[in-house]
């Protein structure tokens, strides 16, 4: 993989020395045990991932595949088992990595008894900003989430899209160089999604890191230019989303206003140039189809993994 | 404080901190021991031995650089939280009212103020440590439980700044309360034992002339007021109509009618009677109550006694920690003597105030509320020279206040100078008798005091509340230490144990040491008693001579040392609780009030390194 590409090698415990290299998984592990020390769950096995500064990189797989267990292993909010995980250049288990992130839980885990203003406040003095700072900032991101109308209200009293607004702002108070977002578009309407997806192209733009995972997989084939696929804890398919996309020998045609003839027509077409008429009814999300297909390979396969970056 | 009894706080300090280090040093160093021994297990010695070593060096740059506004930012969170969830702020409005309630039930018996002190003070105490348990055990497991925690720990915040932060703020939320009660309780006891008695013409009758009258000034009267909380009292007042009740029995002159035996008379305080004419008759005003409310200084001696025969006693001499009484016998050689030090003309220009609180021990019925006499002499402590004795009439429960004048006499009728003649560096010895035959003096070594000066009564109260909160702090912070690896019941739980035993310590070490250290249960320690317990062995009965006994034996005095030990991790909150000095009205000398914090400190600090180590290694997303 692309680790042995690091240059500090021989100096295991640092390798974001290459300032390219985000994040950075050896091997990363979990078991999760029971308070006797038994063996319940393997939420992940050997996990491999490398992610470069300015992608937008996206973790795809079904529920209680592993992927929230990988991000709390990145921002130590859990010890792995086995394997390392760097975070910009620094283990995952210290806090001071905490400085340059932002961090978007499954669920906005807020506290209730706060406004939004005090909320925001409250975490930009976690990051030891001054106050004049923090008011700018607060302001900015209220607007930016669109919450300003109700910002002295506690959020005990907010929409569960609005407590995921403010949970984005409270990411964002930092401007924080790598972001890292837990299903970002649950609990959003369908402008809120849009929205959330401009920002993180926004984000992108302005050179930020975006480490996300979702099961919208039409979102993250909008924004995700690298994504992985995990399943039941073992990575299944890495590579940039066109290039994923590409290998499927699918010619894909879209048009509108076609007759019934015209389709025949077409039928022929592909039929007399040797190819194989799939379908030609709406078209599916190609993505959808890959990831159902990496599901259900692994499902009849299991033990294979990816093996290799499909474009790089 | 220059007495035997009070080492000073710097020397009490050195000394403690000594051996303070040697324990919590002892403790880690055990208790990091068995964290590799643990990690060992699951890793292998030598990564067990970088881990251990990685987190200990991070452990210190925790501890270092920790940032006041993340520290502060917590602390305010945890303000917040208990301000804005209303079941606390429910459970203090509920604690205040019950409070108040107890006390205004209280409040029309007749009870002198130490008795009111010293309730209400308890009651805050308890009340305030009951309020810390709950406000502080529960925090941070609901943080963990709801996740919240998620969004705190992917912040740059060190686990030392959100221990330490959680213990600022919630010792802040509970300081306001415990404020406010301490000012109601204040006002209380202030308010409640204010009270003012009628004075008429018709209750003063001109003095009869008599042997007792002779330096009566003429044209004075004397009666009893109106009965105001449960007491009244006895009055002279000149021809203008001006004067002051009566507050000592040994001053008071015999009524020429009969007292009733019912009423109550109050000693504990006075008022000053001024007298107006108004249309040829005198009218009486009785001012409030003075002298109600002491804090005084005072300085101790240390205690001897000698026997009937004059000698030394076998009892030997006070060492400071003993404080049960020891017996005068009346008509005898036998005596208590208190050697003084700081006697000198500087801080006693006027002469020396003594005050005396003696237990009677009466062996005969007659005259059972009449008081003993006694006499004192006072002694230069290396020439032996003293001067006649004084006498003094002692009563039960009351406050004997006499002022040793400058100029004194010998028994041969010489003239002595207290400070030139009787005092060497200050020193002098005080020697009380018991006069009449087959009654006797108890003495114990707090009961004779020179009075240093009178300190401020509001300031004292204080000093008593100060005592309070060290010991909401420490609850404050068992909670949170707790509460980093108990869920919230549990830990609310265990704190609560802590605060018990803190409060009932003394009694427990007392119990355990008696019956197990010093035999008093005649079962030997715990193995033999075991073993006597399971072969049913009456407790007359020796155990057999042989190696099995001294085994159980040796093996029972390592145990015993063991759990003597123990005591040292069980907090005294006993030794932080000035409550009795300040209702008996004595003022809490600041090197004692170093001493509680010194104390308190002691315990917080190495708990909150324990608190914010065991957090630090949990993985919070379990
Ligand atoms: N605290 C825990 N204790 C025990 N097992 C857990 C714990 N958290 C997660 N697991 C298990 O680990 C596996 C991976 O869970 P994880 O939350 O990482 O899945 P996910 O990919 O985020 O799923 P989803 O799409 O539903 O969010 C699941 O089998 C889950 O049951
Ligand atoms: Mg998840």
């Amino acid at each position: 993989m692309v680790s042995t590409a690091a240059p500090a090698a021989s100096q295991a415990a640092s390798p974001g020395v290459d300032g390219d290299i985000v994040i950075e998984t050896r091997g990363l592990a979990k078991v999760y045990r029971d308070f006797w020390g038994r063996q319940k769950v393997r939420a992940l096995k050997g996990l491999d991932l490398t992610v470069r500064r300015g992608e937008i990189f996206g973790l795809l797989g079904p529920n209680g595949s592993g992927k929230t267990t990988t991000i709390k292993l990145l921002l130590g909010l859990l010890f792995p088992t086995s394997g390392q995980a760097f975070v910009l250049g620094k283990p995952a288990t210290d806090v001071a990595k905490n400085e340059r992130i932002g961090y978007l839980p499954e669920e906005s885990y807020l506290y209730k008894f706060l406004n939004a203003e005090e909320t925001l406040d409250f975490y930009g003095r976690l990051f030891n900003l001054p106050k004049a700072v923090r008011r700018e900032r607060t302001q900015k991101l209220l607007e930016l989430v669109r919450v300003t109308t109700a910002k002295k209200r506690r959020l005990r009293e907010y929409s569960k899209g609005m407590t995921r607004r403010i949970g984005l702002a409270q990411a964002l108070i930092n401007d924080p160089e790598l972001i890292i977002l837990d299903e970002p578009t649950t609990g959003l309407d369908p402008i809120g999604c849009r929205e959330m997806k401009d920002l993180i192209l926004d984000l992108k733009r302005q050179g930020k890191t975006v480490l996300m995972c979702s099961h919208l997989l039409a979102d993250v084939q909008d924004v995700c230019d690298r994504i992985a696929v995990l399943h039941q804890g073992e990575l299944k398919e890495l590579g940039r989303v066109d290039g994923l996309l590409k290998v499927r020998d699918v010619t894909e045609l879209r048009a509108s206003g076609l007759s019934d003839e015209c389709k025949t027509e077409l039928a022929a077409v592909v039929a007399k140039h040797g190819g194989k008429l799939i379908g030609l009814d709406n078209p599916t999300t190609t993505l959808e189809e890959l990831f159902l297909e990496i599901v259900q390979d692994a499902e009849a396969r299991p033990g294979r993994r990816a093996a290799s970056e499909s474009s790089t | 404080m220059d007495t035997f009894q009070t080492t000073s706080f710097a020397d009490q300090l050195s000394a403690g901190l000594v051996t303070w280090g040697t324990t919590v040093g002892i403790t880690l160093g055990v208790m990091l021991l068995v964290c590799y021994v643990f990690t060992a297990i699951r890793l292998g010695p030598l990564s067990a031995g970088d881990r251990i070593y990685s987190v200990l060096v991070s452990a210190v740059g925790d501890l270092l650089f920790i940032s006041p506004r993340r520290t502060f930012a917590i602390a305010w969170l945890a303000v917040k939280e208990s301000i804005r969830k209303q079941a606390v702020a429910g459970l203090i409005i509920f604690l205040v009212i019950l409070a108040f309630a107890l006390w205004f039930l209280d409040s029309e018996t007749y009870d002198p103020s130490s008795l009111y002190i010293s309730f209400v003070m308890n009651a805050v105490n308890y009340l305030v440590l009951l309020l810390a348990v709950l406000t502080a055990a529960f925090s941070l497991p609901n943080d963990m439980k709801n996740k919240t925690i998620y969004t705190i720990v992917t912040k740059p915040v060190r686990p030392s700044e959100i221990i330490l932060g959680r213990i600022l703020g919630f010792t802040a939320v509970c300081t306001i309360p415990l404020a406010t009660m301490g000012l109601c309780s204040y006002l209380f006891v202030v308010r409640s034992l204010d009270h003012r008695h009628e004075l008429t013409e018709a209750d003063v009758r001109p003095i009869v002339a008599g042997p007792a009258t002779r330096n009566v000034k003429p044209g004075s009267k004397q009666g009893s007021t109106s009965t105001a909380h449960s007491h009244r009292h006895k009055v002279t007042v000149d021809a203008d109509g001006n004067g002051v009740t009566e507050t000592n029995d040994s001053d008071r002159i015999e009524m020429d009618d009969a007292v009733d035996f019912h009423d109550r008379f109050g000693s504990s305080h006075w008022h000053v009677v001024t007298g107006e004419l108004r249309d040829g008759r005198m009218v009486y005003h009785v001012g409030p109550p003075q002298g109600q409310f002491h804090a005084r200084v005072p300085i101790k001696g240390l205690l001897r006694f000698k026997e009937a025969d004059g000698t030394a006693s076998k009892e030997g001499y006070n060492v400071g920690n003993w404080t049960k009484r020891g017996y005068v016998a009346g008509g005898t050689l036998s005596a208590a003597v208190f050697t003084f030090d700081g006697v000198d003309p500087n801080r006693f220009p006027e002469g020396v105030p003594l005050e005396m609180n003696i237990r009677l021990f009466r062996t005969t019925k007659e005259g059972m509320d009449k008081p003993i006499i006694g006499s004192l002499i006072i002694r230069n402590p290396i020439t032996g020279l003293s001067s006649a004795p004084r006498n003094f009439a002692a009563r039960e429960y009351v406050t004997l206040q006499q002022i040793i004048p400058r100029k004194l006499t010998d028994s041969k009728g010489k003239t002595l100078d207290l400070f030139d003649d009787l005092a060497v560096n200050g020193r002098v010895e005080i020697e009380l008798q018991c006069i009449p035959r087959s009654q006797f003096f108890g003495v114990g070594p707090d009961d004779v005091y020179l009075l240093a000066r009178e300190g401020r009564f509001d300031v004292n109260f204080l000093k008593g509340l100060f005592g309070i909160w060290l010991q909401m702090v420490l609850t404050v912070v068992l909670a949170v230490v707790f509460s980093t690896f108990l869920s919230g019941p549990v830990a609310m739980l265990a704190t609560a144990a802590a605060v018990i035993g803190a409060l009932l310590r003394p009694f427990i070490v007392n119990v355990v040491r008696d019956n197990l250290f010093e035999g008093k249960a005649h079962t030997g320690g715990v193995l033999e008693s075991m073993v006597r317990l399971t072969d049913q062995r009456a407790i007359t009965l020796e155990l057999e001579e042989g190696t099995t006994t001294s085994l159980i034996q040796s093996i029972d005095k390592v145990l015993n040392s063991l759990l003597d030990g123990m005591f040292t991790f069980i907090p005294d909150f006993s030794a932080l609780n000035d409550v009795n000095s300040v209702a008996g009205g004595f003022d809490i000398s600041s090197s004692l009030l170093w001493m509680h914090t010194a104390q308190t400190l002691g315990f917080v600090l190495p708990l909150f390194l324990v608190g914010f180590i065991v957090f630090k290694l949990t993985e919070v997303a379990k």
